[in-house]
């Protein structure tokens, strides 16, 4: 998967590569708008990351030169103002999604990954990891051969870390993917609702599938230790 | 082209000095002449009807006279005993006399005529004596001799009754004087008139730099506002009731702007004090764990630690720079209609898991409909709840409670923690205000929640209001209008 990074802030450019390439992408930096419109319209990118602020051509001049060359090429920007109007107009300009610095590193790749799936997800009806089953239909869970008694929410939760296994998923995402919470507040309250989730899937089986990741949020996967 | 001349004037700013000063010598000027022109015509009119009146008594008198077959003798008595006109005038016409009218009677049938001395020589040029005056007899006409005098002239035909002999009466009324007394009063009055015009101007000047000396105070002291000088006010309390109201308008607006001028600062240091700890917190644990070799399981330690910190600071930050765009009132509130029940249990499903852990009962009853903006109003309640969780102890309950009134929502959210003691009622909503200052800390808060709920409110147009005892429990009452 390539990315191409349009940043002129020089840290925030090297930091952002060095963690989506431990990701697994591969990113080109840019670090003005008009090298940014040169290098997506020269070569093939899956994603491109721009920052609002840019010198010699702004993010929104990058997004609109860029629909025209490729108008399905995928945007996701980042900016350091969380008005409404300016998330509005950055997605009305054709941009997939936004973040607002700061953010952490964590919810950044997980918008990636969500962007880069958007359109190859296939409905699915039977979640599989290890000896867990989830029937998405009936909406029951299961451990081998044992029923899993869960709510509503404790459910969708578990759906939402099946369908992203090995991604590490912030408690910003998880609130607002799971509970609908798109705002800034207590994120104790996911902690708590993951430790009980943890209970009645993870408690008296051999293997762990939910696994805390100190300083970012949680990940979902068979056989990693917990890294405390 | 005068068109445009008069448009290019009139879009011009005028002097409100100018225009009062203008609209008010009009005015005076207006009722002035008004004045002079309405006396000017009635003295007029009435000397002419004394003349008329005259005239008439003086035939009535020559009629009866003749009907009493006086004789010339007493005709001539009456035509010849003529008061002088005032001795003054006499100097003027060469010591000549001159009457005050004249009267000539002729016998039609045989031309004997009796007439007032002098009366030919003044009347002489007259048409006094053709037909065309006779023939319009019984009408007073106006005439000027050629010495300049003016007359009024009056003709009549007359036979007495019993008498076959017709008399024709001509009377002459010398109103040369009347005449000069009518100019000298019309020119007295252009006189005052423009006196008074000129008084007018005067005074509307006067008045209009008088009644706006004020405006020139507010001037300077809108020129001396600085922030260091924004406690200045005026002092409208003697000034005309007009302005008064300018002056206290003003007033108000100092008192706003100080007011949130003083928030402002207070917000910069709040922040400033606010971020100084995490920031602290990060410079210590930094240089600390840099001083010596770690293993890689205490880098990680110190890394964690950091990332903590560094989210407090950007939760800090969202959350001040909320309460900084509310308090500007730049947020674009895109209200909807929402569904209350299911907002509210949106939230309480969210917090639903703690409530269980810490084995609280959670509820939400009542139904409503009212427009706000989704996201603030779930934050709203989502702060909420969030206190009333966590000053309730295990096994305790909170109560959402929506009601819908006249126009308007209920929310009460009852629990029956700890409470607030009295103390700290008043001060709940200011910003960075805590309770508890080393308990908020380890819940997590930074004492922005309820502040940010009260600006929620007030966007919404709604109030807030916190019911609390130590020891029984806290009750938040929030009011919203429906639209």
């Amino acid at each position: 998967m390539r990315i191409l990074l349009i940043e002129d802030e020089k840290k925030t450019a090297a930091f952002l590569q060095k963690g989506l390439s431990e990701n697994g992408f591969l990113v080109d930096i840019a670090s003005d708008g008009q090298d940014g419109v040169f290098q997506a319209s020269q070569q093939s990118y899956d994603l491109i990351i721009l920052d609002v602020m840019l010198p010699k051509l702004d993010g929104w001049g990058v997004i609109q030169a860029i629909q025209q060359v490729k108008p399905h090429q995928r945007i996701l920007f980042l900016t350091a103002c969380d008005d409404v109007e300016e998330k509005v107009k950055g997605l009305t300009l054709g941009a997939d999604d936004y973040l607002i610095k700061p953010f952490s590193f964590s919810e950044l790749v997980a918008r990636v990954r969500t962007i880069l799936r958007r359109g190859n997800e296939k409905q699915m009806t039977m979640l599989q990891i290890a000896d867990l089953r989830l029937d998405l239909l009936r909406r029951k869970a299961y451990r081998g051969n044992k029923k899993i008694v869960l709510s509503p929410k404790e459910f969708a939760l578990l759906t939402f870390f099946a369908q992203h296994q090995g991604e590490v998923l912030s408690r910003t995402l998880l609130a607002e993917r799971v509970w609908d919470i798109h705002f800034d507040c207590d994120t104790n309250v996911v902690d708590v609702a993951i430790r009980r989730l943890r209970n009645k899937v993870d408690d008296g089986f051999e293997i762990k599938l939910i696994h805390t990741v100190r300083g970012s949020g949680y990940v979902f996967e068979v056989g990693a230790e917990n890294i405390e | 082209m005068f068109l445009k001349l008069a448009q290019k004037i009139s879009n011009k700013p005028k002097s409100i000095t100018a225009q009062l000063t203008l609209f008010y010598s009009l005015a005076i000027f207006l009722i002035l002449a008004g004045i002079a022109s309405l006396s000017y015509i009635a003295l007029k009119d009435v000397l002419f009807e004394i003349n008329q009146q005259f005239l008439l008594d003086e035939l009535n008198v020559m009629k009866s006279l003749l009907a009493h077959e006086v004789g010339d003798k007493g005709i001539k008595q009456e035509i010849q005993d003529v008061p002088n006109l005032p001795n003054a005038e006499h100097r003027v016409l060469r010591k000549e006399s001159l009457y005050r009218y004249y009267i000539r009677v002729t016998n039609v049938n045989n031309k004997h005529f009796l007439e007032t001395p002098l009366m030919r020589q003044r009347l002489a040029s007259a048409d006094f004596f053709n037909q065309q005056v006779l023939s319009k007899q019984s009408e007073i006409l106006a005439w000027q001799s050629p010495e300049h005098r003016h007359y009024l002239l009056l003709s009549a035909l007359y036979t007495p009754p019993y008498q076959n002999t017709t008399y024709l009466i001509q009377m002459a009324l010398d109103i040369t004087q009347q005449k000069d007394v009518i100019r000298e009063c019309r020119d007295k009055l252009i006189l005052s008139l423009n006196l008074g015009l000129l008084v007018a101007v005067l005074f509307g000047f006067m008045i209009a730099k008088k009644g706006l000396r004020n405006l020139q105070q507010l001037t300077e002291t809108t020129r001396q506002i600085t922030v260091h000088s924004l406690h200045a006010r005026l002092s409208p309390d003697a000034w005309p009731v007009e302005l008064r109201a300018l002056g206290q308008a003003f007033n108000e607006m100092l008192e706003r702007i100080e007011h949130a001028f003083h928030k402002l600062t207070q917000f910069s240091s709040d922040l400033a004090h606010e971020l100084r700890t995490p920031i602290n917190n990060l410079m210590g644990v930094t240089e600390i764990n840099l001083a010596r070799d770690l293993t890689v399981a205490e880098y990680q330690a110190v890394l964690t630690s950091n990332l903590e910190e560094c989210n407090r600071i950007a939760h800090i930050i969202e959350n001040l720079l909320f309460l900084a765009r509310a308090d500007n009132l730049q947020i674009n509130l895109q209200k909807t209609t929402l569904n209350i029940f299911d907002e509210v249990q949106t939230i309480c499903e969210y917090y639903q898991a703690m409530a269980e852990e810490k084995n609280i009962q959670l509820h939400c009853q009542g139904k409503a409909e009212a427009q706000a903006n989704q996201v603030m109003f779930r934050r709203m309640i989502s702060n909420v709840l969030s206190n009333a969780l966590k000053y309730t102890a295990s096994g305790g309950a909170v109560h959402v409670n929506i009601e819908s009134k006249v126009g308007k929502i209920c929310l009460r959210i009852e629990d029956n923690g700890c409470g607030i003691s009295a103390q700290h009622l008043p001060r709940l909503f200011e910003r960075f205000y805590r309770v508890d200052a080393s308990r908020s800390l380890d819940s997590g808060g930074v004492g922005l929640g309820l502040a940010i709920v009260k600006s929620i409110v007030d966007l919404h147009g709604g109030q807030i209001e916190v019911l609390s005892q130590a020891g029984q429990g806290t009750t938040v009452v929030i009011h919203l209008p429906m639209t």
